[in-house]
Order: structure tokens, then C-alpha cells, then sequence
């Protein structure tokens, strides 16, 4: 490439003063707690700033892991791949199935069902939504039921998988996928990641805190066996302990309880049955809450989570116990929590992953992408020793924007219900919702329009899947989906129905795709 | 069956041909009228309009060698603002940009970083998307001609009159919105962002593809692409946009929702966004109700992108003066830039953020610091990473 318009101006720039833009002495990072938020971010962080910073992980193995997120959304594989694991070794090391979808029973009504999937319902046609042409074709009478017209619907009904191919057409690319795993064995693996690439683990307790008497900020944090940690930005990833950001920083929590409910999870693992593997996460609703169940390779998690206000921790392990299939492997254990956020996820030279930034209830797996979004602000605005308030109020904006977008998204599918057979489900249906998940609703009932932001976990298709799924129909469409004739449009939703059922058919099973992927891993 | 609207079209310039023609596309059962005397208070020779105008042309269906016929037009990928401001730099800022970035480091920090030390080229060649439709300068009067010939085949109606008041779509493309600008409707940008009028068109522009060179002096904005220049002066009007762009019936499109300067094809590729936009919200005519809801998330949406595109649109003339008054749009993306050469993510932004890089370092712009991930490579891997993102 010849350059020589720019010599010039490349050397008329050497000829002032430049800028340095110099390295100094790396930043000490000192992590607090090592769970999956935990050892992501030390991961992360040691992949993607290296020797700008020293890290080290404080962690203790008397404290447990909660071990959020046992299903998981299509980012995580994008954070997989650029850490440079290798996927069947990432799959292999966490006993993880395959994720399409999440199902969604009685939700909207009782006996009711959908999936959300992980793409798109059919294509759009000049430049209009798929669904517009649906909901013409359903008034008509002559459209299939919205899943039938999903790849990833029908595969996962079938229980079939395949990778969507890199050299596809346009449906074999409709879809993407994620992972069910099994979150507790996620953490050693990043542990062994990170310490390779010079991350420090520190085994102890933290039981004291020293401030900076002028800044204010955490200059060091004590353990219990007296060693002193200091370091020039803190993560405070201890879960709902929130060590820095609660316990000493005091930040305060927004409480969204009122649109969130449930506050306890009964978890139960359960012994998984031979036969197919359902590629999918099941949500079924129960009178308190809802209860989840995820398939793992070596066992089924289930769990409800439930309100508290609505219902006792005992009677929802005994509900679980009845409901979980499967022989349980262990007693249920109960986990409480807050829905909410931080009202400041990054104070001083403190940010908060994971639990201790906010929490929001499991219903869309949406738990380590928020520690997945939160590490990726948080390199792109790292800073240096004089942490700039700058880069802290850039940091806390995006954070809370994605986190009050999956709060509205999440409070759909509790508000949008027709259900009146219990006190919990009356009262999230009569609840007044956020202005914001209004003012998206009445766009979508008047028009079938989605209401479109470029920043944010769930996007239209998502919206359009829980808002026809939990039965929200629109009382108009877009008027240029009345631009084919009857005859083509009933013929071209026939064709992309009966075309995406034959490629389904030609799909391997997907406990076939796994043992075929173990065997490959294997040679 | 729904779509029956009946639309009125007031104005007659390539707006609201644009407007009516892609209305009709969109919904064939309506009846579209292009209302009113053919107007014209820019100049008829000049056309211009950045990459929107590809996907405006694959919506209506027009066909790219009948554009080329009627209106000549010549590509053009990059704006060069030359002698510019009090600072008299010549920099280049594309059409369409992009931030790219290799190994978790934005590129155009590495280069920031490497700035001075050996033979970079500009930074607008990084920034510049190379894969999207370019803009285009192009003969204005045969454009009109080529849409009113299209609008006239596909069934628009033409009338001098008003008539009744039978129409359930009004789209007001006529001049600056006066009335709006008068009832306190008007969102003032004139301490910002300079309104004009085309003057004079001289010579042909020659080729296929050229760069916009763009410079000022005297108050007069000359436009040059190839042999051909359009000059501008500086005109009495208030910049800015209508604050509610779609009332009741009317939806102000063009020149009667925004006034912008002519920099890279900006006021049409703004019309034609915003014409895009509307069809996109129209409900059946059979859904009144629908009306309200929709309104407001077209006002919303329409509202943030005329708010970015004049902190656009003022931006080079602001940022080449010394310590000007910026509007507060503008003022948080370079705070942010200042601070770590990053743009802010800026929702509902129809400019990319590889264009506001190319901007801000342009007119000479510097950060404090760069990421640290940009930091991460060597001198020389970040050279290669540079070499390999330009070859």
C-alpha cells in the first residue's frame, strides 16, 4: 500500500509534540470472590489487559458457590470463543447440553405452552416482519400455530440438534444456540484458565476493610489470617454478601420487588433418565412462582422459585419433590434473594459483578450474561490509577440500561398473563407495570410493532415470541403484509412450514450430536 | 383487508416525490396525491444523499441503471473538509463508518497510539466502511424527473388543489416549517449549526467516483465532487427540526421537519430515513386507535436522530473554532473522546461511530488516554494489526 499522500502529514505530525500514550505500572486488581462471576472476570480481564494489570482472586472454600445460571443465553459461547477455549473441552469440563429455546408452560394461560427460541420466526418479507404476515395469515385462517414456522422451535420439539452450518442459507442460519451446564464445575475451569495466564488466587476469608482516610476509596481488605490485600480497583464479587459494595460502601439497592416477586429458589437436582435430551430449559408456572428444569448430560436441575409473600419455603420443597421427574439426588436446597439492582454498580474504586450488583429472578437465563455484560463495560472503560468519575457514570449508565431492559422484558411474562387461579398470579396480572414495559405494550396491541433500541439483551424477536406466546395479539397489522394475495401468502407460509420441518427430519438427535461431539473430543 | 388510506402529498420537490412514490410502493391500495405546486428553493441541479439512497432505490424498486441514465450520478465514499476552520486542517470523514477492532483493542486507539511514530496512513481509512452502499452527488433535475415519471406509473394522483379534507395521511414536505418555528414547535439549533441555500452550480462532475471536497470561506459553502462545485450561502433561516414531526394527521418530512447544511448528502438521506421510518408505523386505516401509539414511538425515534444529526451537522463547524459553545450532544461525546478516545453509545444515532472518530480526530481532537487494552500489544503487533486491518 503506498502511503504517500500521508507521508506528508505523517511527517508534519512528527515534526509537534505527540502525545505518549505510555504504559506505567501495571494497575492492581484485587477480586473478591471466586465464583462464576468471580473467575469470568479474572478470565476475562487477564485475557483481554494482560500485563497492564496484576489480579488476584480472593476466595475462600469454606464459602459455597451459588452457582447461578445453570442455563445460559447464546452470548456465553462468543465469550468462549474469545478467551480461545475450546468448546468441546468448555462442553466436556461442564457436562453442558445444547439450548435452543426455553420453553414456557401455563404461563400465559393453563395449559398454554411456547418457546422462546434463540432466532427468529420466518424472514421478512419487503422489509416487513415476519409475524405481520402471521398474524394476516392466522386471521385468515390459514397459518400453522408461530413455532411451526421457527427452525429452532421444531428442532427443539424433536428434540434434534445441529450446529447451525457456517456455509448455510438463510434458515439453516436462523437460529443460534447456548448451553445448559452445569455452573459449579464453570468456575474451576476458568480458575485453571486464569491462574495460567498469571492471575494470583488467594485462599482466606475477608473480614476487614482498610479505607483511604483523604479519598475515601478501599485501600486494602483484611483476611482472616491477618494477610493485608491492597489493590487500586476492587471487584466485589462475593455474591449477596456484597463485601464492598453493600457492607462497606453501603450503596444502596433499587427494589424491584414489586414487579418481581419471587424471592426464593428451591433447587433440587434430580438423576437424569436415559433416552432424548430435551435441547431446550422448561419454565412451567405453578400457583406461587414457576419452576424450572434443565437437562444436563448427568442429571436434571429442576427448581421453583416462588414468592414468599404467597407461599412457604417448605411447602415449595415439598411441591418440587412432587413435581421434579426423576430420582432426587439430593435435598432441595432453599436460596433467597431480592429481584434489583445496585443503585450505583461502580463506587469509588469498587465494582460490583455478579449477585452483589443486582439480581434478576432466573426465568430467561439471564444471570451470567449480566456478569458477561458487566465485564465487557467494565474493560472497555477500565481505568487507570486515578479513576476517572467519567468512566464510573459511563460504566453505571450502560449497566443499568441493560439491566432495566431485562427487568421489563422479565415482568412480561408475569403481567401479560390471563391466569386468576391463585393470589400470586392475580396480583403480578393487576400489578401496575413500569411505564417503560407499558408504553412498549400498548405499541405492540395497537400496531404489532416492537418497540426498537439498539443496546439491550432482547431484541424484537424475543419480544415478538413472549408477546404472541403469552397470547398479546395485536389489533392491527402492518397494512403491507396485505400486499400478497391470499393464495401466495397461504402457499408461501405452507412452503417455509413444510421446508423447515424437512430439514428438522434430516437433523441428528441431540443426545446423538453430544455423543458424536464426546467421541470426536475423545480421539 | 386493511391499507385503504388516502394520502396527501403537499410539495413538490424530490422529497416529496420521494415520499409519495414510496408510499404507493409500500401500500398499493392507497391513494396517494401529490398536492400543490411544483416548489423549489434549492437549487434543481444539485442532488445528494449519502447510503441511504441505495436502500431507499431497493424499496421502491428502482432500478440502479435507470438512476444512472436520468440523474448521472457519481459515488462517493468520503467527505474531505479542506483548509477547514480557524485551525485550516484538511481531514477526510466516510459516508459510512465502522470502529473496527482486533484482539479486544479498538483500532483506531492503536493507531492514536502509534500516531507519529511511522507511516500511518489517515485514520479515515480505517474508519471507512468499505462494504456499504456508498453515497452520491447526482443531477437533481433528472432525479426529480425520474421520480415524477415513476410516481406518475404507479398511479400517484397530482392535484393543484387541496380539496376536501378526505385524507387520513397528510405528508407535509413543503418548505422550512415556518409555522412550526413561529407556534414554539421548533427545536432552534441556529446558535449551533448554520442554515443555507444552494447559489450556483458550476461544471460536471466527470466519473464514476470522487470525493466531496468541503470548504468555506467568506460564508460561502462550496461543495466540490470532481469538476463540478455547488456553492451555498448562509441563510436567514432558523436550523433545527420540528419538535413533534408527526401531528394528528400530518407527518413533516424534508425540509418542513429539519434544516440541516448540505455536508454529505445530510438533509435528503435525513428525508429519506424519515420517509422509511413512517411507512414502517402506518397502521391499516382500518386501526385508528393504532394511531396514537404508533405516533409516539415515530416522534421518539424520529426526534433522536434529528437530535444526533445536527450535533452531526454542527459539529465541523463548531469544533473548528476556538473553544466554541457546544450543544450538550455534542459536548458528552467529546468529553468522552477527550478523556479516552471513545465515542459513547449513543441509541438511536444515525451516524457510526467510525464517522464521529474520523470527525473528532480530523478537526484535531486528542484523548487524555487511550484503553489499556490498546496498550496490550507491542509497537510492533500493533503495526501489523494496523497493516492487516487496511490491506
Amino acid at each position: 500500500m503506498s502511503h504517500g499522500a500521508t507521508s506528508a502529514r505523517g511527517k508534519a505530525a512528527q515534526g509537534k509534540a505527540r502525545r505518549e500514550y505510555a504504559r506505567g505500572e501495571p494497575m492492581r486488581v484485587a477480586i473478591v470472590g471466586g465464583g462464576t462471576a468471580g473467575w469470568m472476570t479474572a478470565a476475562a480481564l487477564a485475557r483481554f489487559l494482560g500485563p497492564q494489570i496484576d489480579i488476584r482472586l480472593i476466595e475462600s472454600e469454606e464459602i459455597g458457590i451459588v452457582g447461578v445460571g445453570e442455563a445460559t443465553l447464546p452470548h456465553l459461547r462468543a465469550f468462549i470463543q474469545r478467551l480461545g477455549i475450546d468448546e468441546a473441552a468448555f462442553m466436556e469440563a461442564t457436562s453442558a447440553t445444547f439450548k435452543l429455546g426455553i420453553d414456557f408452560c401455563d404461563f400465559g394461560a393453563i395449559g398454554e405452552s411456547y418457546i422462546h427460541p434463540f432466532g427468529a420466526y420466518g424472514f421478512d418479507l419487503a422489509d416487513v416482519g415476519f409475524h405481520h404476515y402471521w398474524l394476516r395469515a392466522q386471521a385468515g385462517g390459514v397459518a400453522r400455530s408461530i413455532g411451526e414456522y421457527s427452525l429452532p422451535i421444531v428442532a427443539a420439539r424433536t428434540k434434534r440438534f445441529t450446529r447451525p452450518p457456517a456455509d448455510g442459507d438463510e434458515l439453516d442460519s436462523s437460529f443460534g444456540y447456548a448451553y445448559q451446564f452445569d455452573a459449579t464445575k464453570f468456575a474451576p475451569l476458568l480458575r485453571h484458565f486464569s491462574e495460567k495466564r498469571g492471575v494470583a488466587r488467594t485462599e482466606g476469608k475477608v473480614v476487614g476493610v482498610e479505607r483511604d482516610g483523604e479519598s475515601g476509596d478501599i485501600a486494602a481488605v483484611m483476611l482472616e489470617d491477618g494477610q493485608r490485600i491492597a489493590a487500586d480497583l476492587f471487584i466485589d464479587c462475593s455474591g449477596f454478601r456484597a463485601l464492598l459494595i453493600g457492607g462497606q460502601l453501603d450503596e444502596a439497592w433499587e427494589d424491584w420487588s414489586q414487579w418481581l416477586p419471587c424471592d426464593r429458589a428451591a433447587a433440587l437436582p434430580c438423576a437424569a433418565p436415559e433416552g432424548p435430551i430435551e435441547p431446550y430449559t422448561r419454565a412451567t408456572a405453578m400457583p406461587s412462582g414457576w419452576r424450572w428444569r434443565i437437562p444436563l448430560r448427568h442429571r436434571i436441575g429442576n427448581g421453583y422459585v416462588f414468592s414468599s409473600a404467597h407461599l412457604s419455603e417448605d411447602e415449595a420443597c415439598a411441591q418440587i419433590l412432587d413435581a421434579a421427574e426423576g430420582e432426587p439426588l439430593t435435598d432441595p436446597r432453599v436460596l433467597r434473594f431480592r429481584a434489583g439492582r445496585r443503585k450505583r454498580s461502580w463506587v469509588r474504586n469498587v465494582v460490583a459483578i455478579g449477585l452483589a450488583g443486582g439480581f434478576l429472578e432466573p426465568l430467561e437465563s439471564t444471570s451470567i450474561h449480566l456478569v458477561q455484560m458487566a465485564i465487557t463495560r467494565l474493560i472497555e472503560l477500565f481505568p487507570d490509577r486515578s479513576i476517572s468519575a467519567l468512566d464510573r457514570d459511563e460504566y453505571n449508565r450502560l449497566v443499568d440500561l441493560e439491566h432495566d431492559r431485562v427487568r421489563d422484558f422479565l415482568i412480561l411474562h408475569y403481567h401479560a398473563t390471563r391466569r386468576d387461579d391463585s393470589d400470586f398470579w392475580r396480583h403480578v396480572r393487576e400489578m401496575a407495570a413500569p411505564e417503560t414495559l407499558q408504553r412498549k405494550m400498548a405499541l405492540w396491541r395497537a400496531s404489532g410493532h416492537v418497540e426498537q433500541y439498539s443496546e439491550g439483551l432482547f431484541l424484537e424477536p424475543s419480544w415478538i415470541a413472549v408477546y404472541l406466546g403469552q397470547g398479546i395479539m395485536p389489533a392491527a397489522h402492518d397494512p403491507r403484509a396485505d400486499n400478497p394475495a391470499d393464495g401466495a401468502l397461504a402457499k408461501a407460509m405452507t412452503d417455509l412450514s413444510d421446508e423447515i420441518a424437512r430439514r428438522v427430519a434430516a437433523m441428528p438427535d441431540h443426545r446423538a450430536t453430544l455423543e458424536h461431539q464426546r467421541a470426536g473430543a475423545a480421539a | 383487508m386493511s391499507g385503504a388510506h388516502r394520502i396527501h402529498v403537499q410539495g413538490g420537490d424530490i422529497v416529496a416525490l420521494a415520499a409519495a412514490l414510496a408510499f404507493k410502493r409500500a401500500l398499493p391500495r392507497a391513494e396517494v396525491t401529490l398536492v400543490g405546486d411544483e416548489e423549489d428553493t434549492a437549487h434543481p441541479q444539485y442532488g445528494a444523499a449519502g447510503p441511504v439512497l441505495a436502500e431507499f432505490h431497493r424499496k421502491i424498486g428502482l432500478d440502479t441503471r435507470l438512476f444512472e441514465t436520468a440523474a448521472r450520478p457519481v459515488e462517493t465514499r468520503m467527505s474531505r473538509f479542506e483548509n477547514w476552520g480557524a485551525t485550516r486542517r484538511s481531514f477526510g470523514v466516510p459516508y459510512q463508518g465502522r470502529e473496527p477492532f482486533a484482539h479486544g483493542a479498538a483500532l483506531h486507539q492503536l493507531w492514536l497510539r502509534r500516531e507519529g511514530a511511522g507511516d500511518l496512513p489517515p485514520p479515515e481509512t480505517l474508519l471507512n466502511d468499505r462494504s456499504a452502499p456508498p453515497g452520491y452527488r447526482f443531477d437533481g433535475a433528472g432525479y426529480r424527473d425520474l421520480l415524477r415519471r415513476m410516481a406518475e406509473a404507479i398511479g400517484v394522483e397530482r392535484s393543484r388543489e387541496h380539496g376536501d379534507d378526505a385524507s387520513t395521511l397528510e405528508l407535509d414536505c413543503r418548505s422550512p416549517a415556518q409555522a412550526d418555528q413561529a407556534s414554539g414547535g421548533w427545536d432552534d439549533w441556529s446558535d449551533f449549526c448554520p442554515s443555507f441555500d444552494a447559489v450556483e452550480m458550476e461544471g460536471e462532475p466527470g466519473g464514476r467516483q470522487a470525493a466531496e471536497q468541503i470548504s468555506e470561506q467568506g460564508g460561502r459553502l462550496t461543495l466540490r465532487i470532481g469538476q463540478q462545485s455547488a456553492t451555498f450561502v448562509r441563510a436567514e433561516r432558523h436550523s433545527g427540526s420540528v419538535m413533534q414531526p408527526w401531528q394528528g394527521r400530518r407527518i413533516a418530512l424534508g425540509r418542513a421537519a429539519i434544516d440541516l447544511p448540505p455536508l454529505s448528502g445530510l438533509p435528503l438521506s435525513t428525508a429519506l430515513a424519515d420517509i422509511l421510518r413512517a411507512i414502517h408505523f402506518i397502521p391499516p386505516e382500518t386501526a385508528p386507535n393504532a394511531l396514537d401509539a404508533v405516533r409516539g414511538e415515530y416522534n421518539r425515534q424520529t426526534a433522536a436522530a434529528h437530535s444526533a444529526t445536527l450535533e452531526w451537522a454542527s459539529a465541523p463547524f463548531l469544533l473548528g473554532r476556538n473553544n466554541p459553545d457546544l450543544p450538550p450532544g455534542l459536548a458528552a461525546i467529546v468529553e468522552q473522546f477527550r478523556h479516552r478516545g471513545r465515542i459513547p453509545l449513543r441509541e438511536g444515532d444515525p451516524i457510526s461511530r467510525g464517522q464521529w472518530l474520523a470527525l473528532l480526530i480530523g478537526c484535531g481532537l486528542r484523548p487524555a488516554r487511550i484503553d489499556p487494552t490498546a496498550l496490550v500489544p507491542t509497537d510492533q503487533a500493533a503495526d501489523k494489526m494496523l497493516a492487516a486491518a487496511l490491506s
